[in-house]
Formats: structure tokens, C-alpha cells, sequence
């Protein structure tokens, strides 16, 4: 009797630790928990795990309203881990399937962010344009103007981004730091400046004066040397009567001679860009109004 | 008989373990198709153009000897180049882009700018090695647009 009341004791528990256990094992696995798991992932920028959560999201759980914040998600994680048209595609499919939805409306947005995230800025203005014809009278026109400011201001034209950030409505809560920043997208012309045709001048003087104009010390001795000993064998060469030898290095070394003008001359350019970008970005930095992901992570 | 006790016991413990083997199925090695480009890492784009370098028929003389030099030199002569492109693709790329006198005029910028220019490009990383990205694009920009 004893044995057999203990037997069935033994299958009372088990029966319990059974339901317990496929409870716990369902209750894990609702869309709620996958998806807050997926963010988590999204958080920490494991990006492919987190499109596999998501994905599972979508695959469990296809009606449920959080599947399209997944689907969302996923062009965000490819997004953000930087594959630039794989995101593209899955928000233009996006767009093409919710078009009349906020997030096919959040998406068509996205294209042109990944354009400006890309620093394709030409693409990103031309989308953002298609933004704002396609989704007129909405709460992120302002955000679609600020943003084809900042765009403009990257690719140097300097008025279209001004009229850009004064298009923003009155009535924005953006509206007066994107006067400000309308304001101050002038200092940008009093950036540091290096000319390009006296970097190129000084160089064809005097290999490696122009980089150390443009103030790059270590290409100055590398052109400098390498000009230099090359100079030094074509003169020894055919002071020494070996004229072929001469030709020969006289050939290899105009290469590196016109090498070390262009270089000086692309430093020049690389220079003055470098500090227009510095300002453009303390700017963003400045006013917060820089690239949504970035501006969302502070 | 006793055994036959402790299967409870054994189902309990495979039950628990059943959960973590759901969750271990994300630790599967993740896929190299090109159907699921995310992982579709570098290092295969760089088989790719290895591929397409052997594979091109060009008739361009300067080409046709970085080719050489890439195929034939360069794996014997070992991976030093820090940056991305390397610098015989930089070559390979630049003469392509814009021919052979203004291809081999910025290869020699590339080679005298390369060891400084470490100072101010991203440092990315592209199949097994990190590389200072120093495209084309970098240095043609103020004089050819795209």
C-alpha cells in the first residue's frame, strides 16, 4: 500500500513539473518576449541575431501587430549593420506593400536615410524630395526638410540648405534650432582652407613642399626622397654615360614627379573637405538634429 | 525495476533540457548564401574578384601586368598592403576608371599618400584582416563626379 501511495506520489509530481514546464516553455515564446528579445539584440548591435528574432516574430506570429514593427526592424538592422542595399530593397518592398500604412510611410522615410547614412547625398535628396511629394501634409515633412538640409550642406551648397532648414514649419518644436543651425552654416565658408594650385605650384618647385603645405609632413618626405633619388640617378646616370639607363629613370621618374603634384594637389582638396566636414558634424553633434538611429542611441 | 522508477525523473530532466535546446538552435552555423547576404562576409568578395581579375580579357598592357603581379607575385610576395583597396587594385581600378596616364598618375599618389592617409581613413575590417578604406572615390572627388 505504502509503495504504491508513493508510486503515485512520484507521478503527481512529475505530472506537475510537466505542466509547469510546457507552461514555462510557452510562455517564453510569446511574440511579446521574441520581440523584446529581438530589441535587445537590435540594442546591443548584433544585428543578424536580431533579424532572426525578428524574422520569427513575422514567421509565428504573422497578424499580430508587432510582426510589422518587425518587418520594420529588419530594414533597420540591415540598416544599421551597414548593408546599405539589402535595406534599401527591403524598404522599397516595404513601401511597395503598405504604402498607405505608417510603415510603409516610416519606410519610404528610411530609404532616403539610408542614402544619407551611405553619404550618397545626391540619392538621399532626390528621396527625400520623393518623401515629401508622395506624403504631403505630414508630421515628418519638417524632419524631411531638416534632414535634405543637412544633405545639402554635405555636397557644399550652402544656400539650398539654409532655404531647407527655414522651410521647417513654424509651428515645429525643431523649427528654432533649425534657425539657428540656418544661421550658422555660414561660418562653414571661414573653415580652414588650403589652395590647391599653390599646393600643386610649391610641389612642382620643390617636391614635397606642397604636402607640407597641406599639411602632410609624412607624404612631404616620402615625394621628396623618392624624387629626389631619382633626380640624383637620372643626373648620375647620364653623366656617366649610360644613356639608356638615363631614358629609363627619366621615364619612371616623371611618373613619380607628376605622382607627387597630384598628391599635392589632392591633399589640398582632401584637406579643405576634412574641415568642412568637421564643421558640419560639430554642427549635427550641436544641435541634435543630426541622423535618426544616432540621435536615438544618445 | 528500478530503473523503470527513475524515468520520471529522466523525463523531468529532458524536459528541461528541451528548452535549451529550442534556444540552442540559434547557434547554428550561420549561412555563407548569398540569399542571406548579411553574413555574406568580404572574404568571399574577395575570392570573387580574384576571380574576376583571372577571368577578364583586357587588352590594356598595364592591366594585363597587375593582373600578373596580383595572380602570380603578390600571394608569393605576401598580404602587407593596409589598405582597402590594396594598392594593386587601387591601380588595377584607377586604370580602369579613367586609363592608363591618369590610372598610373594616382597610383603613384596612392603610394606616396598611403602611409600618412593611416592618420585620417576608417579602419574596416574586410575578411580576416582590418584595412584603412582609401577608395577611388577619395581622391578623384574634386575633379570627377560619379
Amino acid at each position: 500500500m505504502a509503495q504504491r501511495l508513493r508510486k503515485l506520489f512520484r507521478g503527481f509530481v512529475f505530472l506537475i513539473f510537466l505542466i509547469n514546464g510546457s507552461h514555462a516553455l510557452a510562455s517564453d515564446y510569446t511574440v511579446e518576449n521574441i520581440n523584446s528579445f529581438a530589441d535587445y539584440l537590435f540594442d546591443n548591435e548584433d544585428y543578424y541575431r536580431a533579424i532572426t528574432e525578428y524574422e520569427r516574430v513575422i514567421f509565428m506570429f504573422p497578424n499580430h501587430p508587432l510582426s510589422n514593427k518587425a518587418r520594420f526592424q529588419i530594414g533597420m538592422a540591415y540598416l544599421m549593420g551597414e548593408k546599405w542595399e539589402i535595406a534599401i530593397n527591403h524598404f522599397e518592398n516595404l513601401v511597395k506593400n503598405y504604402h498607405d500604412q505608417e510603415i510603409g510611410k516610416q519606410s519610404f522615410f528610411m530609404i532616403a536615410e539610408t542614402y544619407y547614412k551611405k553619404k550618397d547625398y545626391q540619392q538621399a535628396i532626390g528621396a527625400y524630395k520623393d518623401f515629401l511629394e508622395n506624403y504631403s501634409d505630414d508630421h515628418m515633412h519638417d524632419e524631411a526638410h531638416i534632414r535634405l538640409g543637412w544633405s545639402f550642406l554635405r555636397i557644399n551648397n550652402i544656400n539650398k540648405a539654409q532655404k531647407e532648414f527655414r522651410s521647417v514649419s513654424t509651428y515645429s518644436p525643431k523649427r528654432a534650432e533649425a534657425e539657428k543651425v540656418a544661421q550658422e552654416v555660414i561660418k562653414i565658408n571661414d573653415a580652414p582652407h588650403k589652395s590647391p594650385l599653390v599646393a600643386a605650384s610649391l610641389s612642382a618647385i620643390l617636391p614635397g613642399l606642397g604636402q607640407l603645405y597641406a599639411e602632410r609632413p609624412g607624404d612631404a618626405t616620402v615625394s621628396f626622397l623618392l624624387n629626389g633619388l631619382f633626380i640624383w640617378g637620372i643626373v648620375e646616370a647620364f653623366n656617366n654615360g649610360n644613356n639608356a639607363l638615363g631614358i629609363i629613370l627619366t621615364g619612371v621618374g616623371l611618373g613619380w614627379y607628376t605622382g607627387n603634384i597630384y598628391n599635392a594637389t589632392n591633399n589640398a582638396y582632401k584637406f579643405n573637405q576634412r574641415e568642412k566636414i568637421k564643421l558640419i558634424d560639430g554642427l549635427e553633434y550641436k544641435y541634435d538634429l543630426s541622423f535618426t538611429c544616432n540621435r536615438d542611441k544618445k | 525495476m528500478k530503473i523503470i522508477n527513475q524515468i520520471p525523473l529522466l523525463l523531468l530532466l529532458l524536459l528541461f533540457n528541451s528548452k535549451q535546446f529550442v534556444y540552442s538552435q540559434d547557434l547554428v552555423p550561420w549561412s555563407v548564401s548569398g540569399k542571406y547576404p548579411v553574413i555574406n562576409d568580404s572574404s568571399h568578395q574577395i575570392y570573387k574578384q580574384l576571380d574576376d581579375v583571372i577571368n577578364s580579357n583586357s587588352n590594356n598592357i598595364c592591366l594585363s601586368l597587375i593582373k600578373f603581379y596580383q595572380v602570380f607575385i603578390s600571394p608569393v610576395d605576401g598580404d602587407r598592403c593596409l589598405m582597402y583597396p590594396t594598392c594593386s587594385q587601387y591601380s588595377f581600378e584607377a586604370i580602369q576608371k579613367h586609363g592608363s596616364f591618369i590610372g598610373i598618375i594616382m597610383t603613384t599618389d596612392r603610394l606616396i599618400h598611403e602611409s600618412e592617409e593611416q592618420d585620417f581613413a576608417h579602419f574596416i575590417n574586410v575578411g580576416k584582416n582590418y584595412r584603412y578604406i582609401d577608395p577611388i572615390e577619395n581622391n578623384d572627388f574634386w575633379w570627377h563626379s560619379d
